[in-house]
């Protein structure tokens, strides 16, 4: 809204030339950041309390001898984030823009899809009366099939021809590969595989919001050089005009992390839910494709890929085949609780490797 | 009238509809008969030899495995044979389908749907269901049939009520009409000769013909006994009825003429002579048997099939035995080298047999109570809703208690365990639960242990089975668990490669301790063999930190046991090394534990420092240790740790709160 605004002041009102600032984008990104962080901070506190008053409270899993630390948290915490993202878009972001809808659409269909889950188990008080794992993939999948669609078929993203099927890894300038119509199972995969390592992710209060925003990071600089003419040509990036819009995105994503962490940090008042983790997982999932670094995840994300991978060497291999664990419990976060290890120092523990799994990350837009 | 008789896969579902069949030709001579079933399948051979024509459509059971492959497949010939039903129907054109259940008669009926819908068949569908429990494809097209008959009230639930009749089980005519005496005559049998009739339904079956000739020997030592062997013609790659039965006939000494005692027969045209001789009958099950037996008014000891669709049988057996004109022998897991099978124990059917047949008031009485068992004249009542429907009136509905009390255990495993520790707890421990009760809830133990998936999500079967052994109390199967235990054939290499080990994973192995045999609680020297094994020698690390575990608990202070849990504080696994320690807080008696523990007193992980801080306490209540040895060593303990307990002291004190209002409302009511 306010880019509108702004661009029209800048173009009839003299005075107001210092408008052209919304055309900036580290501009609007930096405000917008800042609008969401402050927005998931005001409302936090009644949201809260009004999904308390309405009965929507955790239902944390019983693990056998694990202590109970949950201080009754309230889920649902992620509706407050999206909608602080939301808002935030609305107002900074260049709304008829492609890349903006179709990160709308991400953040929307699968916080609905988590809201759902949400809801099923809150309303039958059992954790596991949730989405049933097919239910929720092919939910997942429905919306990652259409936008692999939408971003394979040319002429809907103005994306430089033949770029859209083309596979990049970290560490090579080139184009290691052309996939053609193969792109689009791999897209599928790879946001259902994002999206839902993150939801495995968030177990303890704080463990997966950081990581997040790390991650969001650094795809927001890696969109911000392929966005920049002249940055992408001096990086050997392929230029994609209006990319842009998805470092607003990610930077309000960042920012209404932040604000979420506010309220999320240890002893935390509310947890995301799987509204946010999963909102949070699809957008992931969809800004890595969109800024063509999907194996870049295995990298920033390697916090998120350890848990997944942990969590399905244990189920699927281990528990369901073979009659055994690898691990004490899965994902890894609740091995080390087993183990002893207190909730805070692994969750700050788990920070500190995102944290330098994000500048590994980083030192790949130049180590190529 | 043209008819169309679909219905398929075993007896009792091909002999309802040849009954109905039979009795409508003797009364309407111009009806014309098609009947549709399954190539392969028993209806090929007995429709043809019955006189009436037939034709194959292709069908599978439902997978309950849940696997998308085997559903794939199951959609693969449904459809198929659908297709081959709607050409069927096309062609044949039939005034009144009759369709007696089993995976066979889907098809047709889903046909006749498709066919109804576009207006190109008038047909009227009558669906009979024989067993007290439907079978999902049967629950399925109740939805399409005109008129429901079923054979059993309980039955009647899954349909919908307004459409339903109880109508009972068509006993063949000739059943009906012989008698005793006709039949010994008949048979060649001597009238003071007590007869027991035992077979295994319309295939046959492998257990009771195993179990029985192993029974034989002490069977014969009665010498007013005539057995009759039904041994049926089952003949497929895994047991051929006939030969193997003559195998161990031969193996266990009995040749020659036999036939003033024991005779076997691979089939019997005129079974109803052999019900009408019987004064004893071994059989299965099945509605049908069951009916037949029943209307004979013969005392029967039953063995339910385990496999059989919900466990029908049992359920079908326990009636009768409720009513008291039968009783139920279960069939048993066993150990065989490495798998585990089932059988009939041999001695316990030579019991059942003996005492019965020693004891005439009781098998009278269980005769008459057998002859009383409400039977209808089935046919005529079948026949009249067929009539009805032929001349579209609408016979009355069923008057049933809506809905039934369902006496039956769940089908998923889980769900199973749940309701039989929900029951354990009602009643306080299965020492109060009646021996009925009891022995048929250790009968769903063996048929769980026996499946060969250990954890079939969401069916935990084999697992359930373990469980279900340890809270029920079930001791008779303590070696099942040690073997299950201290097995060690390898899985395939595959698995082996991954991580796996042995045969039966590791997760029920350990379950096979922390559920089995620690609550068993027996404490035999095999017991304590097989722990001390699983301690020192599974490389499992959950095994040997629940041996560990069971050991501590288990077993008081004990020198060998000690020693193998000393060895266990090197173990690599800290869930080991935490058990171990536990334990010989509890048991240890040496006096030089003290430098044993001291390794552990600067441990990297905390846990093992608190688990040796326990363990010290508990050494110095039980006075093993002296107390100034202990205060001389605790400055040597690290006290940091990663890991604390948060304290909420809201939710503490408004817990407290809500305790009291709970504690001041129960005191106001009472």
């Amino acid at each position: 809204m306010i880019y509108y605004l702004g661009t029209y002041l800048y173009d009839h009102v003299a005075w107001m030339s210092f408008m052209r600032l919304v055309h900036s984008i580290s501009f609007r990104a930096i405000a917008g950041a800042i609008t969401a962080l402050m927005l998931t901070i005001l409302w936090g506190g009644r949201v809260v309390l009004f999904l308390y008053r309405h009965g929507q409270r955790d239902m944390p899993r019983d693990y056998i001898n694990l202590p109970a630390t949950s201080n009754q948290a309230k889920t649902y915490g992620g509706a407050l984030m999206v909608a602080s993202i939301l808002a935030s878009v609305f107002l900074w972001g260049k709304l008829h823009s492609p890349f903006t809808l179709i990160c709308l659409g991400a953040i929307i269909w699968f916080a609905l899809l988590g809201g759902l889950d949400d809801y099923l188990k809150v309303r039958h008080g059992n954790s596991l009366a949730g989405l049933s794992e097919s239910a929720k993939l092919v939910l997942q999948s429905t919306f990652a099939l259409v936008f692999a669609l939408v971003y394979v078929i040319e002429g809907i993203l103005p994306l430089p021809p033949g770029l859209a099927t083309e596979l990049y890894v970290p560490f090579l300038k080139t184009p290691v590969a052309d996939l053609q119509w193969l792109y689009i199972p791999f897209v599928v995969f790879t946001v259902v595989a994002i999206a839902n390592s993150v939801n495995l992710a968030d177990g303890l209060d704080g463990l997966a919001v950081v990581p997040v925003s790390f991650v969001i990071g650094v795809y927001g600089v890696f969109a911000y050089v392929s966005s920049h003419a002249r940055i992408s040509e001096f990086l050997i990036f392929p230029f994609v005009p209006g990319v842009g819009e998805v470092v607003i995105v990610c930077s309000i994503v960042f920012g209404a992390c932040l604000g979420f962490l506010w309220f999320n940090c240890y002893p935390a008042n509310v947890i995301m839910g799987d509204t946010g983790s999963m909102a949070l997982g699809g957008l992931l999932g969809t800004v890595a494709v969109l800024v063509k670094q999907e194996f870049l995840f295995l990298i920033v994300g390697g916090v998120f890929v350890g848990e997944a991978v942990s969590s399905l060497v244990q189920d699927k291999i281990g528990v369901r085949w073979l009659g055994r664990r690898f691990f004490e419990r899965a994902p890894f976060h609740d091995h080390y609780r087993m183990r002893g290890l207190a909730d805070t120092k692994i969750v700050v523990r788990v920070w500190i490797v995102a944290g330098i799994l994000a500048l590994f990350g980083l030192a790949t837009l130049k180590i190529r | 009238m043209k008819y169309l008789l679909t219905g398929g896969g075993t007896g009792g579902h091909v002999y309802p509809a040849l009954a109905i069949a039979d009795e409508i030709r003797r009364r309407h001579q111009d009806a014309r008969f098609l009947y549709v079933g399954m190539r392969s399948k028993l209806e090929s051979r007995i429709v043809p030899a019955r006189g009436y024509a037939i034709r194959f459509v292709q069908s599978r059971p439902y997978p309950r495995s849940g696997s998308p492959l085997a559903l794939a497949c199951f959609v693969a010939y449904l459809t198929l044979g659908v297709l081959q039903g709607m050409l069927i129907l096309f062609r044949y054109r039939p005034g009144l389908i009759i369709a007696t259940g089993g995976y066979g008669s889907a098809p047709v009926l889903f046909a006749h749907a498709i066919l109804t819908k576009i207006g190109l068949s008038r047909a009227r569908v009558f669906v009979y269901e024989p067993n007290a429990y439907p079978g999902l494809l049967n629950q399925a097209v109740g939805r399409i049939a005109h008129r429901i008959g079923v054979a059993f009230e309980r039955a009647g639930r899954w349909f919908d009520m307004k459409r339903v009749a109880v109508v009972g089980y068509p006993v063949r005519r000739e059943v009906l009409e012989t008698d005793s005496q006709q039949a010994r005559q008949a048979m060649g049998i001597p009238p003071d000769r007590k007869v027991v009739l035992a077979f295994g339904g319309s295939t046959g079956s492998r257990i009771i013909n195993e179990a029985l000739v192993r029974a034989l020997p002490r069977l014969r030592q009665r010498d007013d006994l005539l057995i009759l062997h039904v041994t049926g013609r089952y003949a497929g790659p895994d047991y051929d009825a006939v030969r193997d039965t003559a195998v161990r006939l031969q193996d266990a000494g009995i040749s020659g003429d036999t036939s003033s005692w024991y005779r076997s027969y691979d089939y019997l045209d005129q079974i109803e002579f052999a019900y009408r001789a019987a004064d004893l009958v071994l059989c299965r099950g099945g509605a049908g048997t069951l009916t037949e037996v029943t209307v004979c008014g013969l005392p029967a000891l039953i063995v339910p099939l385990p496999t059989a669709a919900e466990d029908h049988q049992a359920m079908n057996a326990r009636e009768l035995e409720r009513q008291g004109a039968a009783r139920v022998l279960y069939q048993r897991a066993y150990w065989d080298d490495g798998r585990i099978d089932t059988c009939l124990p041999a001695d316990e059917l030579a019991d059942a047999i003996l005492e019965l047949v020693a004891d005439d008031q009781q098998r009278q009485r269980m005769a008459r109570r057998s002859a009383s068992l409400p039977v209808k004249d089935s046919l005529g009542l079948i026949l009249r809703e067929l009539e009805s429907l032929a001349s579209s009136h609408r016979p009355p509905p069923l008057d049933l208690e809506y809905p039934l009390p369902d006496q039956g255990l769940p089908a998923d495993p889980n769900a199973l365990l749940r309701v039989v520790r929900e029951r354990l707890a009602e009643v306080g421990g299965p020492a109060n639960l009646e021996p009925s009760e009891l022995r048929y809830l250790c009968y769903q133990a063996d048929r769980l242990l026996v499946s060969q998936e250990w954890y079939e999500i969401p069916l935990g079967r084999r697992n359930v089975g373990v469980k279900l052994v340890g809270c029920l109390d079930y001791t008779a199967h303590l070696s099942l668990l040690v073997s299950l235990l201290t097995d060690r054939h390898p899985v395939s290499w595959v698995k082996r490669l991954a991580g796996g080990d042995y045969r039966h994973g590791g997760l029920l192995r350990r379950n096979v301790i922390e559920l089995g045999l620690v609550p068993l609680g027996v404490t035999t020297a095999t017991v304590r063999k097989a722990l001390l094994q699983a301690l020192q020698t599974d490389p499992y690390y959950e095994v040997r930190a629940a041996a560990a575990q069971a050991l501590g608990s288990l077993w008081g202070p004990d020198r060998g046991v000690e020693r193998v849990l000393i060895q266990a504080l090197d173990d690599s696994s800290p869930a080991v090394v935490k058990q171990a320690l536990q334990a010989l807080g509890r048991t240890g008696t040496s006096p030089d534990l003290l430098p044993r523990l001291r390794r552990f007193f600067l441990a990297e992980h905390w846990p093992y420092r608190l688990h040796v801080v326990e363990a010290l306490t508990r050494l110095l209540e039980r006075e093993v240790l002296n107390s100034e040895d202990v205060q001389l060593q605790l400055d040597d303990i690290l006290p940091t740790s990663s890991f604390f307990t948060p304290e909420f002291p809201l939710n503490e004190k408004l817990r407290r709160l809500a305790e009291m209002t709970q504690t001041r409302i129960a005191r106001h009511e009472s």
